[in-house]
């Protein structure tokens, strides 16, 4: 039984976290389909079409798994796990509240950091052992904006642990007297941004560009191989959505209700973040990504990181003047840009 | 056999046997993806010798960083050789004087090394992977050697931009 | 408990390995992956003197972050310059880049 328990565990942990993604599938299409002005699903499960994100994971597993001619067999048929068991392996590191986690890492935060950056690998296995030229284009697209946008990802973080001198998440956020999105909003929003870029979700998705590349990276990919890179971005969207929620929300912190209510209203508000600029905002440009990441998020992180590091070292009682600077240097450069852009 | 010793073997088999796969494949691209492999299970012999810091760095920038940059450089050149082994083989004619090279440091680090004593301490490597005291040494001690790696990184991350760069 | 000397014998066949690819390989980038292999192979030996000799000052560990970033630096510089080479003479392979004679 002793040896069992872990396993145990960790299958109670993804069974959770599946059924999660599955209602998240379900809420991105009604809610995609409410802001088109479309009911979404209806009919499948006849309430409100519920079972359709069940129907269409049962449809991919029992579609043929189809290997290109022209494939590199071994990569192709390995990438989508190369993807995936690392962003399963991000779970063991989130804590939910701090009675309910799986392991305390000393290294929580750069363990997370560090898996996340076999995403982009899987990508470029894939597309490039595809055979396929929009394979191709669509893997070295993500493999640009993933490495552009995990340097402004990792240095908003940069600020947070800073605050808390610890890279455990329990730590970070046992040590949020105060939110941290009040302390660091450059920071929070740096964070916002280059976690939907991490994530290829819709304002940045060009790598999977229907319209453009067909399905980019994935195009020769069929039934389960192509359900697991799609299942991959909804666990990295679990542990990132929680990522921010951690170092940013004050985690499992609030009044009255318990700290595992807490926690996950915080994360289904982000999630609603998420949903709803997945449909309210255009595809970018490849060049204004690279604006966007090299031009404003980087800078913006950077100063991020300058002045909290200048007021937690000179002044003790760093938490007001740091709200207060760190707001005014927002809304001023907002307010800039905005004339600029005029 | 200890579970930790049972992990290092296996660990050490898929090390080694990754590592000769890549000095010795056909394909360029699997020796790429091969090397990732082989340094992912390097970190996790630093987790074996209880270093999670290292362990992740290792995945950060060896799986991250350094595939990244060369999968784009194999992109950005053409070799002559195509991965099926036609064409100008990715070989020169000396891999039986390498063999023999390679073999012949082996032998004289075996030779010198096996015998040794080490003063192995009795607590090793038991000692619990700790961040912060690492941190401390790292800014206590060396803080000169860090402030110049630093400045070693920007200079090499100037000099990548003026070699890359084209000419305009 | 592992004995040190597994570690040692390990990296010393790793670090062989990488000096035939160095000298067997053609391809640039193949001989810069084989660098890599060596530089690991070193890194390995840091981490487990430092995990068995000096546990407490952390010596090897400190060492290898240092040994990393220079790698990491040492790496962008070497494809930089294969870009550079490849723009000039249309080829990778190390042994036709035989301009500079002794």
């Amino acid at each position: 039984m002793a040896i069992a328990r872990p396993f145990l565990i960790a299958l109670a942990l993804v069974i959770f976290v599946l059924s999660n993604i599955v209602f998240f599938m379900w809420a991105e299409f009604k809610i995609s389909g409410r802001v088109a002005d479309r009911l979404g699903p209806m009919e499948t499960g006849r309430f409100h079409g519920w079972a359709q994100p069940l129907a269409d994971i049962l449809k991919f597993l029992n579609k043929e798994d189809i290997i290109p001619a022209n494939a590199d067999k071994l990569i192709f048929r390995v990438a989508p796990f190369v993807g995936f068991i690392p962003v399963v392996m991000v779970l063991a590191a989130i804590p939910y509240t701090n009675k309910i986690f799986v392991r305390d890492f000393d290294i929580a935060v750069f363990f997370v950091i560090a898996l996340s950056s076999f995403t982009f690998v899987s990508m470029v296995m894939g597309g490039w052992a595809s055979g396929n030229k929009y394979s191709l284009l669509g893997a070295f697209r993500a493999a640009g904006m993933l490495l552009s946008y995990e340097l402004p990802l990792g240095l908003a973080i940069a600020g947070v642990v800073m605050l808390s001198a610890t890279l455990s998440l329990i730590g970070i956020v046992q040590h949020q007297t105060v939110w941290n999105i009040v302390l660091q909003p450059i920071g929070f929003l740096v964070f916002m941004v280059a976690m939907q870029a991490e994530l290829q979700r819709s304002p940045f998705d060009l790598a999977v560009a229907e319209s453009e590349l067909v399905a980019g990276y994935s195009v020769e990919y069929s039934g389960m191989r192509y359900a697991m890179f799609q299942l991959g971005e909804f666990f990295g969207l679990w542990a990132l959505a929680s990522m921010a929620v951690l170092l940013f929300l004050g985690g499992w912190h609030g009044p009255y209700l318990p700290g595992i209510v807490w926690f996950f209203i915080k994360f289904y508000g982000i999630f609603l973040f998420l949903a709803f600029s997945r449909v309210s905002v255009p595809r970018v440009r490849p060049d204004q990504l690279m604006d966007l990441g090299w031009k404003i998020l980087l800078p913006s992180a950077l100063v991020n990181i300058v002045i909290t590091a200048t007021l937690i070292v000179l002044v003790p009682h760093y938490q007001l003047p740091l709200a207060i600077s760190e707001f005014a240097i927002l809304i001023g450069a907002l307010y800039l840009m905005r004339r600029v852009l005029k | 056999m200890s579970g930790q010793l049972l992990a290092f073997w296996a660990l050490s088999f898929v090390i080694l046997s990754g590592a000769l796969y890549i000095v010795t494949t056909k394909n360029i691209m699997h020796a790429v993806f091969m090397h990732l492999l082989t340094m992912s299970m390097i970190a996790a012999i630093y987790g074996l010798l209880h270093a999670d810091f290292m362990a992740a760095m290792q995945v950060l920038i060896y799986a991250g960083a350094v595939t990244a940059m060369v999968v784009f450089a194999l992109m950005l050149t053409k070799s002559q050789s195509r991965p099926d082994g036609a064409g100008m083989a990715v070989d020169n004619q000396q891999r039986g004087a390498s063999f023999l090279t390679a073999a012949g440091f082996l032998a004289v680090v075996i030779y010198v090394l096996v015998p040794q004593k080490w003063a192995v301490k009795e607590t090793a490597p038991i000692v619990k992977s700790d961040v912060a005291a690492m941190g401390a040494i790292i800014f206590k001690s060396y803080i000169l050697p860090f402030e110049i790696i630093s400045v070693i990184l920007l200079a090499a991350l100037i000099g990548v931009i003026v070699l890359a760069r084209k000419e305009d | 408990m592992i004995p040190l000397q597994y570690y040692i014998i390990m990296s010393a066949i790793l670090f062989t390995i990488g000096i035939y690819g160095v000298l067997a390989r053609r391809n640039a980038i193949l001989v810069l992956l084989s660098v890599e292999i060596m530089f690991n192979a070193v890194n390995i030996n840091f981490m487990a003197f430092s995990a068995y000799i000096t546990p407490a000052t952390m010596i090897g560990q400190i060492y290898t972050i240092f040994a990393v970033a220079s790698g990491a630096a040492e790496i962008g510089i070497g494809l930089a310059i294969i870009l550079l080479i490849y723009r000039g003479r249309e080829t990778v392979n190390v042994d036709e880049v035989n301009m500079l004679k002794w």
